[in-house]
């Protein structure tokens, strides 16, 4: 069984972290963009 | 276990039947009714030809897995043939005889679309407004107006434990005080818009519904058949709150001359009604 | 926050094998995916009956004409509820549950990759649904305005209005972590050699299922804020009086309430993906076409929302486009059956009970594809809208759609789950008689849409009373019948027979790689090639 090295499981961390700050970015960025966006926008005058 | 669920089910069923007895049957409602308008049987026309596709694909796509549900099975002694896991002939076939069909349902679709929305040459105009709960009618050219709400009868019935059977009420949630009438023969004209939330105009028979849409004004158009007068019936179908269920819409729908009598009778009627109280504008048709 | 976790869990699972925390602190604090798909699922079981209760509230009173039961109001809130109870409740909850189960399983992860966000994520749904559950006790009683929120009618709304929206933003909330830990999973937690292609469908179907979570959850919640902010801080998005724009609302709700529906039924594609080729004992056919179908029926999601607002008045331009937009979505959904067809066509089957789920679902969904195909058609559209043909449309998607692949899911893989083998014979009885009452309780609904029976109504003309006491009399016997379901489970986890660690013939992927009993911490050593390729004959 070829089982993850320390350096592989840092590896996948670091993979892991990058990836969700980038989603939780994208989504943070929509969901509050998506409201501020509509907010704005939306008044009229 | 299951003789006791389906003598539950039998009992049930006989109940259901036998009370619903002395009513008029409502079996026999299974399809869309072809309706008293040109526009109206086209919209079942179509209705019937996506509906005989979807029958025919059906007997295709149902036949073929039950036929392998039959064929295929391991108790018959079935092997598994492992290696058929793609086909690309077979794949671009299925993918290509959907898309045929579809465009050939699209053509006929997109030509009845075309009609539907051409509101040019309307002969009579009347605004429609939705209202919690109900209909307000006027007549643009000759200023008659009226409301139309459910009638007393149907209103008192169908109230929380009334007690009242509906079964004894005539035309129970589908009848109004004033109805709204129109001419037949006659290609005329509905702006339909809300008074406070969105409503939604629709008697099957006419083949069209459109949205009375507070700050909208909507168009949509019928033309009765000639010979087809008489009342048709129909409903609020946008939820518009507590009594969106009984907001029942009636047409009577008369002959031209008939129509243009109670045009004329009501509108000199309302005009005195007006004179006499000035403060306030004409309600009652 | 997300390092941490993952460190502490790692050096837990490495200390000590096997063990767990014992009582309530293993399901307040858990981060094991196992016990949070364990949760979601049982949750998503009690809103489901809770749902049930619902819909078993309006079949009551439309069983005949006339009002018996409920004031209409109530009525209103009964169908309001019912649809977000079901949606958000029961259907989401489920497939993030099985996902929480089966993708480490599926993919050889030890775990999710955000364990403690995945406690998060779970444990807001109880507050959400405690919230909502909570409006039908307030002064003006719980929303009424059906599920789509529709303004002005939803601005009527007494004091369960911000409860009701605070709820949803806390559902969307939990929706988006649920999905960001979901795509995170399938992204880097993937063992050595198990590529993308390699995945079981189950796996793509919700990677892509987590993506439109990501992309429209925000949506709603845009929404529903400004909807909020009109009703309370003076704005006039949507009232006219003020020159806002109701129909703005409704673009705005189905750009969110279109690939809603698919975010419910993908995963269903993906399930039954899974079992009818093992239960076929043959490959799905064409795999890479049913990856290729799932991302274009995501895609198409996106462009179709006006189909459910032909009504409104939008231009014909508008209303062609929206029409052909959604009839393209039958070309890969078509795909997917004729796949479905031809991986059973010379295979070799049995019919256990996951199996009959799956095939329930491929016959009945497709009847529901049917009448999504017919209210494509514009005109005939004009006359099926807001009707029950509507209504027996969605429920055909939706009911032996969706929650046949959710029942079918966990009868595939509760041997797995449990070690253990439920009772067949029970569960062959829940399949036939959900099946056969699934069919008695929505299709005379097509009927009564057909002879113009509008829907979201508490009382009816009387020509439609017989077609609705049959219908009601449907409702009863599924409802009831759906009580077997918990038997069941809960028989299997006490007393079920010793199961195999591969419980069906001819089940692959992974998970039926690993040992039985399941141990609670699972490919902390990722599995080799040999092991991925024999699991990987999809």
């Amino acid at each position: 069984m070829p089982a993850l090295t320390p350096a592989e499981q840092m590896e996948r961390k670091k993979r892991i972290r990058r990836s969700v700050i980038v989603l939780a970015l994208v989504a943070a960025a929509f969901y509050i963009g998506f409201i501020v966006l509509a907010v704005t926008r939306g008044i009229h005058g | 276990m299951i003789r006791k669920s389906m003598a539950l089910f039998a009992a049930a069923t006989a109940a259901a039947l036998a009370s619903s007895a002395h009513a008029e049957s409502g079996w026999h409602l299974l399809n869309m009714t072809q309706g008293v308008t040109a526009i109206s049987r086209e919209i079942y026309h179509l209705h019937m030809l996506i509906f005989w596709v979807c029958v025919w694909i059906g007997i295709v796509v149902f036949g073929i897995m039950i036929w392998s549900m039959f064929k295929f099975r391991k108790s018959q002694g079935a092997v598994p043939d492992t290696t058929m896991v793609h086909n690309t002939k077979v794949e671009v076939v299925w993918t290509a005889i959907p898309v045929i069909i579809l465009i050939a349902m699209a053509v006929p679709a997109a030509k009845t679309l075309v009609v539907l929305e051409d509101t040019r040459n309307t002969e009579l105009t009347i605004k429609v407004t939705g209202f919690q709960w109900g209909w307000q009618y006027e007549y643009l050219d000759s200023g008659v107006r009226f409301f139309s709400r459910l009638d007393r009868t149907s209103d008192a019935a169908r109230q929380l434990g009334s007690g009242a059977d509906p079964n004894t009420i005539e035309h129970y949630l589908l009848n109004v005080d004033n109805p709204l009438i129109v001419p037949s023969g006659t290609k005329v004209r509905l702006l339909l818009t809300g008074a406070d939330v969105i409503h939604s105009w629709w008697v099957p028979a006419f083949g069209m519904k459109k949205d009375a849409i507070p700050g909208y004004v909507n168009e949509m158009w019928f033309n009765v058949d000639e010979d087809k007068t008489g009342l048709y019936r129909g409903q609020c179908v946008e939820l518009c709150g507590r009594d969106h269920g009984f907001m029942p819409i009636v047409v009577d729908v008369r002959s031209k001359e008939d129509f243009e009598k109670w045009l004329k009778a009501t509108a000199e009627q309302q005009k005195q009604a007006a004179a006499a109280s000035p403060t306030t504008t004409a309600s009652a048709g | 926050m997300a390092h941490d976790s993952h460190a502490a869990h790692g050096h837990a699972a490495h200390d000590d094998h096997d063990h767990k925390p014992h009582g309530w602190r293993r399901w307040v604090f858990a981060t094991n995916h196992k016990d949070i798909g364990t949760m979601y699922l049982v949750f998503a079981g009690a809103m489901f009956f809770i749902g049930g209760i619902m819909a078993m509230i309006i079949r009551a009173e439309l069983f005949k004409p006339g009002l018996q039961f409920v004031d209409p109001m109530f009525f209103n809130t009964m169908t309001t509820m019912h649809a977000l109870f079901m949606i958000f409740g029961a259907v989401m909850p489920a497939w993030t549950g099985l996902a929480n189960w089966q993708i480490p399983l599926q993919v050889g992860a030890p775990d999710m990759a955000l364990p403690r966000l995945n406690n998060f994520s779970f444990w807001i749904l109880p507050f959400a649904f405690t919230i909502l559950f909570c409006t039908l006790f307030v002064p003006g009683g719980g929303p009424a305005g059906g599920w789509t929120m529709y303004p002005p009618l939803m601005l009527q709304g007494g004091d369960s209005f911000p409860m009701v929206i605070f709820a949803i933003h806390l559902m969307g909330a939990s929706s988006i972590l649920g999905a960001i830990n979901v795509i995170v999973t399938i992204m880097n937690m993937r063992a050595p050699g198990m590529s993308l292609l390699r995945m079981p469908l189950f796996v793509w179907s919700w990677l892509i299922t987590a993506y439109l979570l990501i992309a429209v959850m925000p949506v709603l919640a845009g929404a529903v804020t400004m909807l909020l902010t009109d009703h309370f801080f003076g704005t006039t998005f949507f009232t006219a009086a003020g020159g806002g724009d109701p129909v703005m609302y409704q673009h705005i709700f189905w750009f969110f309430g279109h690939p809603e529906v698919y975010i419910l039924i993908l995963p269903a594609f993906g399930i039954v993906s899974e079992i009818i080729p093992a239960f076929a004992r043959k490959p799905i056919f064409g795999y890479e076409a049913m990856v290729y179908a799932i991302a274009s029926i995501a895609f198409l999601s996106f462009i179709v929302w006006a189909h459910h607002m032909f009504t409104v008045g939008m231009p014909l331009a508008g209303q062609l486009f929206f029409m052909l937009s959604t009839m393209l979505i039958a070309i890969p959904t078509g795909v997917k059956v004729f796949n479905w067809t031809a991986t059973m066509w010379k295979g070799s089957m049995t019919f256990e009970p996951p199996m009959l789920f799956a095939l329930a679902f491929l016959f009945l969904f497709t009847i529901g594809g049917f009448s999504g195909l017919m209210l494509a058609i514009v005109p005939a559209d004009y006359q099926y809208h807001d009707t029950y043909f509507v209504v027996a449309h969605f429920h055909y998607v939706l009911v032996p759609g969706a929650v046949f692949a959710i029942l079918g899911g966990v009868y595939y893989w509760l041997p797995k789950w449990t070690s253990k083998m439920y009772d067949q014979t029970l569960a062959r009885w829940h399949f036939w008689l959900s099946a056969i009452f699934v069919n008695i309780l929505f299709f005379p609904q097509h009927f009564l849409g057909l002879a113009g029976m509008p829907r979201r109504i508490p009382d009816y003309a009387t020509q439609f009373t017989d077609w609705n006491m049959v219908s009601s009399i449907g409702a009863f016997g599924f409802g009831l019948s759906q009580i077997l379901f918990p038997i069941i489970v809960w028989k299997c986890i006490k007393s079920g027979a010793p199961a195999p660690s591969r419980a069906w013939e001819g089940a692959h992927g992974l998970e039926w790689e690993l040992p039985t009993p399941l141990p609670y911490h699972t490919w902390e050593t990722p599995p080799d090639a040999a092991v991925i390729a024999r699991g990987a004959e999809h």
